[in-house]
């Protein structure tokens, strides 16, 4: 009631300073429509202060630290897989120097893309910059540079259901060109099977098409069968994979950790004689996991800016290097 | 209506009134079904999602990728948008609704004019999303950018703004108009300081429900200023912002196995804030439509 | 009065300033008026624009005969994008009618005036209800539900998209479609009653019969919101490119398609001019689905 008297109060005031709209709450709403960003954000953004492991940190000493960058915005584009990891370095470069970090996701074709046409400063990528795109950078003037920032095992993920614990390289590619299609052909359940890619902008389906359904093989031109789905993200794929029946898929090895126990992993061996060996930080680190592939960021010399450049410093520093690790990727130190 | 049944041999009317009873049930079942999905969907939504929302969660930025914290910055940029929205739909819409009622004649433009609008009603979102992007981020330069985004939000819902307006404008009745006219003032003059006030309300319930659908979508904003990430304030209407339907969809899709109860929490958030548009659009409906009829 | 009117008249008459004022605003308000020709020309422009780039470099018979959808090794193939658009949109309008007609129907015919009243803002509160959140719904429940129903492998199919595609076309073909049956004039209602009909085959046979033109026109209006539909069959269809004809598969759809790839593609390249001419193609489905709709509606108008 006394909340209720007081907006009549309020809304008579606002309707007589403001004389122009008439109807008294729509005056309330259009005036804390207006101050609500300015008020209400200086009061929540008050240094949250917290770090990376989500604890709270002193934030006085860095208070200095703090004006280095301040305001500036720093816009970074593109792998999902490395979504996780880079919002976790976004979070902790941010508090060390003030500044903006603006992290977009759409996948690695989306991030070299971005940074070719100007509208990113940094780009994500699960793969190499492909040799179209470094014409096109050529054509419109750009200088890119690649920085291999961590090192990662494309892991193979399937269904609870799924009878089988390794498969083979070529396996998987009889498997995602449509070759092989149903369980029973791989020694496990009478089901059809589900294959889970990924779609023309996820760098790690480009990864995936040209070293398994390729073989390896740049003269080829297989393709995904169009019976594949395909996903927008690593989190698509762990959600469809994890969620439904005989489907199988592939994921950076960092997921694994996040993905939990709604998918099971299988251990891939090059040869269907071979022993399948399982994607961890250490076969990743020593070569011994058959796909293992390298996390890139992308920049424009043309346009580095000192931001860009104490970024890519964070994220081969050890804080930036342990993110990764912590993220379930490899360090390159 | 009168059910006046004389004449007929019992038995057929027996199986008429099966038959009537049999049908309505079915009728029945169908509205139920439908009801049901409203309610269930909502309910669920609360059941499931109100459980996240606190003042942590409404004020805080997403932290350990997206998994604690809040959605703050995503409910601030969806209302930058909100509001740059308005900006750019409002005037546009209300002049145009002024030009088709006021100063526009039955002549072939019209006609043209009008049927604009309708097709662009129809437009699906998606081509808008492809519109705003080819068009603001990158024929004019823009960017992702606040600015790209509500432009694209903005003729998105300038058929409804129009609409909307032209019904208000034409409820208020000539006599008001010859009347101002006849004082002395200029038609401008009795466009703004007569004919506009009486035709505010309609306009207004007509620009809240517009800006709920804008609340609301996705397509436009994935590619002209939605970031996955961007946990500050806005720099300027350059700057990319997060937004609340973007926000659900990422959740739902980019981010590996976010807590439940998070990802509940934001589609309760977006269906609050998009049925409060509604409510409000709904009583000033109703409120406008009562005071008419005084 | 007469006075102030005589006084103005003197601020008025020749006074340029005046003019120039009067002038300028009739002109800024005729070009908001046609701002929205000019919008809706931009956009064919762009479409057109980058559809003949495409079909430049790309034949048209690869293009509308091509069986595979595959951007990175430049196959553009729309078949497999069309059937499944038309796959889900058909599953759908089969669930629309029904449900939509039914309850225009009940609404419309056979609620007490007290029970109307509830129901028609419930229809305009689905009628709100974000395409996203009706997607993350049909994720979480929809989806597994389907799975189960129909063990099936995989629960994101066609049929899970269109049957939440079907719900939110529901209060376009609803309140078209009362508007209809509330312009059936009472006057054949009462006439069929007199000659001895039951309400029901009042209803059935003389007010349907008589509003169905209108309720073409509401199914049209209904079909044009699921063709044109985004996040809901992005989220829920599974985003396979096949070609099947079977609802319990998952296909996709030309909205999807836009959607997933449109933030790749460099501008200019024959995958981005692609990608908008598909998105012609949906426009002028769409256009023509609306178009024939509104001339429908206009005919109740008539009634």
């Amino acid at each position: 009631m006394f909340l209720i008297k007081n907006i009549k109060k309020l809304n008579r005031l606002i309707t007589n300073i403001t004389g122009i709209v008439k109807k008294p709450f729509i005056a309330i709403f259009v005036l804390a429509a207006l101050l609500f960003p300015a008020t209400g954000c200086s009061l929540i953004y008050q240094d949250s202060g917290f770090n990376v492991q989500g604890e709270k940190t002193g934030s006085s000493s860095q208070n200095i630290q703090k004006a280095q960058f301040d305001g500036e915005i720093l816009v970074i584009t593109g792998s999902t897989t490395m979504l996780e990891v880079t919002n976790m370095w976004a979070e902790a470069f941010m508090s060390t120097n003030g500044s903006e970090v603006t992290v977009n996701g759409g996948g690695s074709g989306e991030g070299i893309n971005s940074l070719l046409n100007g509208s990113t400063d940094l780009a994500n990528s699960s793969r190499e910059i492909q040799d179209k795109e470094k014409q096109i950078a050529w054509d419109n003037g750009r200088d890119i540079r690649e920085y291999t920032v961590l090192m990662d095992g494309l892991a193979i993920i399937v269904s609870k259901n799924v009878m089988i614990e390794q498969i083979s390289i070529e396996q998987l590619s009889a498997i995602f060109r449509g070759q092989t299609t149903n369980w029973k052909e791989l020694g496990g359940n009478d089901r059809p099977i589900v294959a889970a890619a990924r779609d023309s902008t996820s760098g790690t389906g480009e990864y995936f098409l040209q070293e398994v359904v390729r073989l390896g093989d740049k003269n080829s031109d297989s393709e995904y069968t169009d019976m594949c789905l395909l996903l927008q993200s690593t989190a698509e794929v762990v959600n469809v994979v994890g969620g439904n029946d005989d489907a199988i898929g592939f994921i950076g090895l960092g997921y694994l950790k996040i993905a939990g126990d709604n998918i099971k992993p299988v251990k891939v061996t090059k040869y269907l004689s071979g022993q399948g060996v399982a994607a961890t930080v250490e076969t990743v680190r020593d070569k011994s996991y058959p796909l293992s592939r390298g996390l890139y960021i992308y920049a424009d010399l043309k346009k580095f800016s000192p931001l860009s450049s104490a970024y890519i410093d964070f994220v081969y520093s050890k804080q930036g290097q342990d993110a990764g690790i912590e993220a379930g990727f490899v360090p390159v130190k | 209506m009168p059910a006046i049944v004389e004449n007929k041999r019992p038995i057929t009317m027996v199986r008429k009134n099966l038959t009537q009873k049999f049908f309505y049930t079915i009728l029945l079942i169908i509205t139920l079904i439908v009801v049901a999905f409203v309610f269930g969907i909502i309910i669920y939504l609360i059941v499931k999602g109100a459980g996240a929302i606190n003042w942590e969660f409404l004020s805080q930025k997403p932290r350990a990728g997206m998994r604690e914290g809040g959605i703050f910055p995503a409910i601030l940029g969806t209302l930058c948008l909100i509001i740059g929205t308005i900006i750019i739909s409002l005037p546009i819409g209300i002049l145009a609704a002024i030009y088709l009622n006021e100063y526009a004649r039955k002549n072939r433009l019209t006609r043209i004019i009008r049927l604009s609008i309708v097709n662009m009603a129809g437009v699906p979102s998606v081509v808008f999303g492809l519109f705003g992007l080819a068009f603001f981020v990158i024929l004019l330069q823009f960017g992702k950018s606040i600015l790209a985004g509500s432009l694209t939000l903005a003729f998105l819902i300038l058929p409804v703004i129009i609409t909307a307006s032209e019904e208000a404008l034409k409820a208020v009745p000539d006599t008001y108009r010859h009347a101002s006219l006849a004082l002395g003032a200029s038609k401008w003059q009795t466009i703004i300081k007569v004919i506009l006030p009486q035709a505010l309300p309609g306009i207004i319930t007509g620009s809240v429900i517009g800006i709920g659908r804008a609340a609301g979508e996705t397509a436009p904003i994935m590619f002209t200023v939605a970031a996955f990430s961007q946990p500050n304030l806005p720099e300027s209407i350059f700057s990319q912002v997060m937004a609340l339907p973007f926000h659900l969809y990422s959740l739902a899709t980019q981010v590996t196995n976010p807590p439940e109860d998070k990802q509940w929490g934001t589609a309760l958030v977006l269906l609050m804030l998009v049925l409060f548009f509604a409510v409000i659009g709904t009583a000033l409906r109703t409120r406008a439509r009562l005071r008419r009829k005084e | 009065m007469l006075k102030t009117i005589q006084a103005n008249r003197q601020f008025k008459k020749g006074s340029s300033s005046r003019k120039i004022k009067t002038f300028l605003t009739e002109k800024v308000v005729f070009l908001n008026g046609i701002l929205t020709i000019i919008v809706l020309g931009v956009i064919l422009a762009l479409l057109i624009y980058n559809s003949i780039r495409f079909f430049a470099s790309y034949p048209a018979t690869s293009f509308f005969g091509g069986l595979k959808w595959s951007p990175t090794n430049d196959k553009f193939g729309f078949v497999p994008l069309l059937t499944g658009s038309l796959l889900t949109t058909f599953a759908s309008i089969l669930i629309a009618i029904p449900l939509g007609i039914g309850c225009a129907i009940y609404i419309g015919e056979l609620a007490p005036r007290v029970v109307r009243e509830i129901l028609k803002p419930i229809i305009e509160v689905l009628a709100t209800i974000p395409s996203v959140v009706i997607g993350f719904i049909g994720i979480k429940l929809v989806a597994p539900f389907i799975k189960d129903v129909f063990n099936l492998s995989i629960g994101l199919t066609a049929l899970t998209g269109a049957v939440m595609l079907a719900f939110m076309s529901l209060p376009t073909i609803v309140s078209i479609s009362e508007d209809a049956i509330n312009a059936v004039p009472n006057r054949y209602r009462y006439a069929s009653l007199a000659l001895g009909a039951t309400k029901w085959e009042t209803t059935y046979k003389v007010v349907v019969p008589t509003a169905s033109s209108g309720m073409l026109a509401a199914v049209m209006l209904g079909l044009g919101r699921i063709v044109g539909e985004t996040m809901t069959v992005l989220m829920l269809t599974g985003n396979s490119p096949r070609i099947v004809f079977s609802f319990l598969q998952p296909v996709r759809t030309i909205t999807a398609t836009i959607a997933a790839e449109m933030g790749e593609t460099a501008q200019g390249g024959l995958h981005y001019s692609a990608l908008f001419a598909i998105g012609l193609i949906l426009f002028l489905i769409t256009f023509a689905i609306n178009f024939i709709g509104d001339s429908f509606t206009n005919r109740i108008k008539k009634m």
